[in-house]
């Protein structure tokens, strides 16, 4: 036998000690509770992975589409009185014409009016251009001051009738310190409405209502009435097409 | 799971959160790594800690466990690191720290002191081993008990105590010749 060997085999005449009942208890309850936890913690965290983070992305991803689907509504809006804000608008613009004005009394309620209804600015027989900005902002009270025709402004001044006291025509003064005319709001609202009745109008009155749109310093551009393509400059980048005196399409150019 | 499950088995469903695996798992080592931490440890309350400590540890470490590693390699090498905490808690056993520096003509000093001249009998038995097991330097004494208690093989015990095989080789070596020794003069 070697050294080794009886050396173990000396070893194993000692007592086997063996860990106490109470120590092996200790430490089972020691163990169960550490799974205990684990599984808690396994729990929460499989929680946090079936709701959480699918409920995060999914809004991550709603929000994106909505935000990518705005884009080009928004441009939408702002050619075609579709809005609330248009509503609005068209409101206080006729409180601004007057209280006891037709326009006042035909205001929409509701947004599916005023996109049924004619727009009120530019059935002001007869259409009139609007004045220069500058000169708007100068004068107090520019609506009860006489209107100029656009064709003949001589001819306007000598028959020098005076205006009605109260008209339907915009006040303008009141518009541009409500800061409406200032962005373009509102000519581009109102060309929208008009682009959406142009089909089938007499290619006179399209022309007129246009230039009665026209807010520009530079000078009124002509009213064609032949058949065939016509466009007008910036800021009314219009193209329309006349076919038997009438306007067969016009639209916006981008 | 069956009482003739192998430890991997036991241990696999053990990581799955099965309680009554680690049972069966501690009913098979309960004995040895009992008798191998409080004879190393050289006292029952020192080794009863310690002994609570390894398996808690166990339980927690079951994740980085493995299969192709034995179980048992796995639970004793809990086992030593645990030990190497205790000793730095406690700085007199230097020698078990600086595993590779061990100072063999002091070690030779302090294996032969202290002989007592008790008769050899089944009755002094227990002290004359718990005396020469005291006399030993930790890491030779770790490595006797390793090999006796837990039955790993050279390699494997190698791999628990952190050193090569000629390393742990050559500490049996010693214990064992010391141990010889010592308990001749017990007689």
């Amino acid at each position: 036998m070697s050294d080794n060997d009886a050396l173990s085999h000396l070893y194993r005449q000692l007592p086997a000690e063996q860990p106490s009942t109470r120590l092996d208890a200790k430490v089972l309850a020691a163990v169960n509770t550490e799974l205990a936890a684990s599984r808690a913690q396994r729990a929460r965290s499989q929680r946090r992975w079936r709701y959480q983070v699918p409920l995060a992305t999914a809004a991550t991803v709603v929000l994106a589409v909505a935000l990518f689907l705005r884009q080009p509504e928004t441009q939408q809006e702002l050619l075609s009185p579709r809005s609330k804000d248009g509503v609005a608008m068209y409101k206080e613009l006729a409180r601004e014409a007057g209280s006891d004005s037709a326009a006042y009394k035909k205001a929409p309620s509701t947004i599916d009016e005023l996109r049924v209804m004619q727009p009120p600015l530019m059935s002001a027989p007869p259409p009139v251009p609007a004045p220069p900005m500058v000169a708007m902002m100068d004068l107090p009270a520019p609506v009860s001051s006489p209107t100029v025709a656009p064709e003949s402004t001589n001819a306007a001044i000598a028959s020098a009738e005076p205006p009605p006291a109260r008209s339907h025509v915009p006040n303008m003064a009141g518009i541009a310190r409500m800061g409406i005319i200032a962005d373009g709001a509102l000519p581009k609202m109102q060309l929208g409405a008009l682009l959406n009745e142009a089909a089938g109008m007499p290619a006179k009155e399209f022309c007129e209502r246009l230039q009665a749109l026209w807010i520009a310093t530079d000078a009124v551009p002509d009213c064609p009435t032949n058949d065939g393509q016509h466009q007008w400059p910036a800021p009314l980048a219009i193209t329309w097409q006349v076919t038997g005196g009438h306007v067969q399409s016009a639209e916006l150019r981008r | 799971m069956s009482s003739d499950a192998t430890d991997e088995a036991l241990m696999l469903a053990f990581q799955g959160g099965d309680a009554r695996a680690f049972e069966q798992l501690y009913a098979r080592y309960r004995g040895t790594l009992y008798r191998f931490l409080v004879r190393q440890c050289g006292n029952a309350a020192d080794g009863e800690e310690l002994y609570q400590d390894v398996w808690v540890t166990l339980a927690r470490q079951r994740e980085r466990w493995e299969p192709r590693a034995t179980l048992k390699t796995f639970l004793y090498r809990i086992a030593h690191t645990r030990l190497l905490d205790h000793y730095r808690r406690n700085r007199r056993h230097r020698g078990f720290l600086e595993l590779a520096e061990v100072d063999e003509a002091e070690l030779e000093d302090s294996s032969t002191t202290g002989r007592a001249e008790a008769a050899w009998e089944q009755a002094a038995l227990h002290a004359a081993w718990q005396h020469c097991l005291a006399a030993l330097p930790p890491p030779q004494r770790e490595a006797f008990l390793l090999r006796e208690e837990s039955g790993l093989e050279l390699p494997q015990l190698a791999q628990v105590i952190g050193v090569a095989i000629e390393a742990a080789k050559s500490r049996l070596r010693y214990a064992v010749n010391k141990l010889r020794v010592c308990l001749e003069g017990q007689r």
